[in-house]
């Protein structure tokens, strides 16, 4: 194995390898299913009208951008509500599917970004990135394939129950990728602590018939953030993408393991994506991975995991595992983003953030290298100029800083407005600039042409003709648009 | 003694250099009415009196105008030019108009008549069509500087949020 980059800033507290992950459960169908819609209204058509029923696998909405994914029934049954926010599916409990075809041998590289956009896929990873925009992006320059299977939050641990169960159909998917955009170089990024899926994929890899690129396996260490993307190719290649655009633009495909066996799935039945694996973390502290089908409702998760109902009164539910900690609520629904829930019932209300004591813990653990002590302090006091300076736009919001800060202060949050703030003043200064030029420009082409009017207007006139000459040439005219008339009207 | 005339002598040419330095190597090139204009927000919506931006830039730096004349640029665009030209920070004058979000403005298309009026009247260029044609307004290049709206005749322009 190659040699590894240090990753010397970090969270530690990782899953020791001792620990296996525990093997995939799956939940009871429940008895509603909330599919969730795209944010714009505007981007897709809605296929599907209350009281239609529906298959598993059937989409409930069109769109031909491959940013917008259409989302498909997860489960047979009868729609009950459509709003703006998601559809509501009431299912029969037959789970019957539609009819498909698997994909056919050696597909075109058009012919397998849109079958991506087809089945629906999103990264698994959490950002939800669209596949087939990623995929679309990369078929102009290939030049990496990188599949993520370092999930690196302490708690979440369903990538590597995946990958133990399905090793084959990943790395047979990686095989098909990369065959298929002629990608020359494809790296797996997995974290030391899971001994079990690193073997299951050496299994995989030596069983695979197929002869195409190699894969190169790097086992990066168990610290947080080593999953996040600029992080893991920092360690794993030789690659370094530019902030400026998506590393898809650069020829850098970077797909997370779960999203991969997803797609893999979907190839091999033709069927889109209607469910994933998660990490469920129950009120009483047991970890247990489940396949969920998306549109799940977190009330039910939580009805399946503790055979009783949920109670909405001091229930904390958050997802995204123990760094990220999304704040959800029971009536959210599981998405292809889903990797991890978490319930507790023993939530003590946080303590107030005190002032920042300017210890440099956060400097010592960002994991970007950045100091988030100064960066606090010009985000407090908005001050773009020193944010660029300290490099906010660095910042991968991980959170480490948040855990270790002893002052309690939401670091993390308070860069993500501060860079939402900068990237909105960098929208105006541009629209700003271009207003000016286009003023500018309008400016000068008025001064211009009322400057060749006043020549214009010296020209002495055309000399005046003869009254019979005009009567004449009137004449003519009219003649010649009546014999046009009769000429159209034959 | 010679020390100390050295010293002297040292700091007098230094100081020399570093004052004829200054002068040659002066970092401000941009000429203050210029200054003025990139804090202006660019909407050249005329609602400060004068034709766009530029000409009110233009009053800033001679003194003809005060800073509280832009509703575009709102309460931060007024302490910006009150730190640029040192005068103390005032609040936005409501003779010139009230601070709102940004705007931008949607054609009705199947209400125009193709008077090419609003064309016209757009200090940006960003409105396009044709006599007798529908017009249309490229929301890229709008500023919602409400200018169109008085000259259409079948008032089908519209103003919404961005």
């Amino acid at each position: 194995m190659p040699k590894l980059l240090p990753l010397t800033s970090g969270y530690r507290g990782l899953r020791s390898n001792k620990q296996p992950a525990p093997d995939i459960r799956t939940l009871p169908l429940p008895d509603e299913l909330l599919m969730s819609l795209p944010a714009d209204a505007k981007a897709y058509d809605v296929l599907v009208q209350t009281g239609d029923q529906v298959l598993k696998g059937q989409p409930l909405t069109n769109s031909d951008d491959f940013r917008i994914p259409p989302i498909h029934a997860s489960s047979s049954g009868t729609v009950t509500d459509i709003t703006s926010t998601s559809i509501s599916v009431r299912t029969d409990g037959l789970d019957n599917s539609v009819t498909t075809q698997p994909m056919a041998d050696n597909p075109s590289p058009r012919q397998l970004t849109k079958f991506a956009h087809e089945a629906g896929l999103i990264g698994h990873g959490g950002a939800g990135f669209p596949l087939a925009a990623k995929l679309d992006a990369i078929s102009t320059k290939p030049e990496l394939l990188l599949i993520n299977a370092a999930e690196c939050d302490p708690i979440i641990c369903c990538d590597d129950a995946l990958i133990t169960a399905h090793a084959d159909v990943i790395i047979e998917t990686i095989h098909i990728i990369a065959r298929t955009y002629r990608i020359p170089e494809v790296v797996i990024g997995i974290e030391d602590n899971k001994p079990a899926a690193l073997s299951a994929l050496q299994t995989a890899l030596q069983k695979s018939s197929d002869a195409g690129t190699p894969i190169k396996m790097v086992e990066v260490p168990a610290i947080y953030p080593s999953g996040a993307e600029s992080i893991l190719l920092r360690l794993c290649t030789d690659c370094k993408p530019e902030k400026s655009t998506h590393p898809a633009h650069q020829g850098i495909l970077s797909i997370n393991v779960a999203t991969c066996y997803a797609f893999g799935m979907a190839l091999r039945t033709g069927f889109a994506c209607t469910q994933r694996v998660s990490t469920v973390v129950s009120a009483e502290g047991r970890v247990a991975n489940a396949a969920l089908r998306l549109g799940t409702t977190l009330a039910s998760v939580y009805r399946a995991m503790h055979q009783r109902e949920a109670v909405e009164q001091g229930l904390q539910v958050t997802t995204a595992g123990q760094m990220m900690k999304l704040d959800a609520t029971l009536s959210q629904a599981v998405t292809q983003t889903t990797n991890c829930i978490t319930f507790r019932h023993d939530v003590q209300t946080a303590e107030p953030p005190k002032a920042c004591i300017r210890c440099g813990a956060c400097a010592d653990i960002c994991p970007e290298r950045l100091m988030p002590q100064q960066l606090h302090r010009y985000s407090v006091h908005f001050d773009q100029h020193q944010l660029q300076n300290f490099h906010i736009d660095r910042c991968i919001e991980c959170r480490c800083c948040d855990v270790v800060c002893p002052s309690l202060i939401p670091l993390a949050s308070q860069f993500h407005n501060a860079k939402n703030k900068i990237k909105h003043n960098i929208g105006n200064e541009n629209a700003a600039v271009l207003a000016k030029l286009r003023y500018d420009k309008r400016l000068q082409r008025l001064t211009s042409s009322s400057r060749g009017k006043k020549r214009g207007s010296k020209k002495p006139p055309a000399a005046k003709l003869p009254q019979d000459t005009r009567k004449a040439l009137i004449e003519a005219a009219l003649a010649r648009s009546r014999s046009k008339k009769d000429h159209d009207g034959l | 003694m010679t020390g100390l005339l050295v010293i002297t002598l040292l700091a007098l040419l230094t100081g020399a250099a570093l004052g004829y330095a200054s002068s040659w190597f002066s970092a401000d090139n941009t000429s203050l009415v210029e200054q003025i204009n990139q804090l202006l927000p660019q909407t050249q919506c005329a609602q400060c009196g004068y034709p766009g931006c530029r000409p009110y830039a233009e009053a800033l730096a001679s003194g003809d105008a005060d800073i509280d004349q832009c509703p575009p640029g709102g309460s931060e665009g007024i302490e910006a030019l009150a730190a640029l030209l040192d005068r103390p920070v005032i609040p936005l004058n409501p003779e010139y108009g009230v601070e709102k979000p940004p705007l931008i403005a949607i054609i009705r298309e199947a209400e125009c008549i193709g008077c090419t009026l609003c064309i016209k009247a757009c200090p940006v260029d960003a409105i396009v069509g044709a006599p007798k044609l529908m017009h249309t307004v490229i929301q890229a290049h709008c500023t919602g500087c409400e200018l169109c709206l008085p000259p259409c005749p079948v008032d089908c322009i519209d103003l919404a949020v961005s």
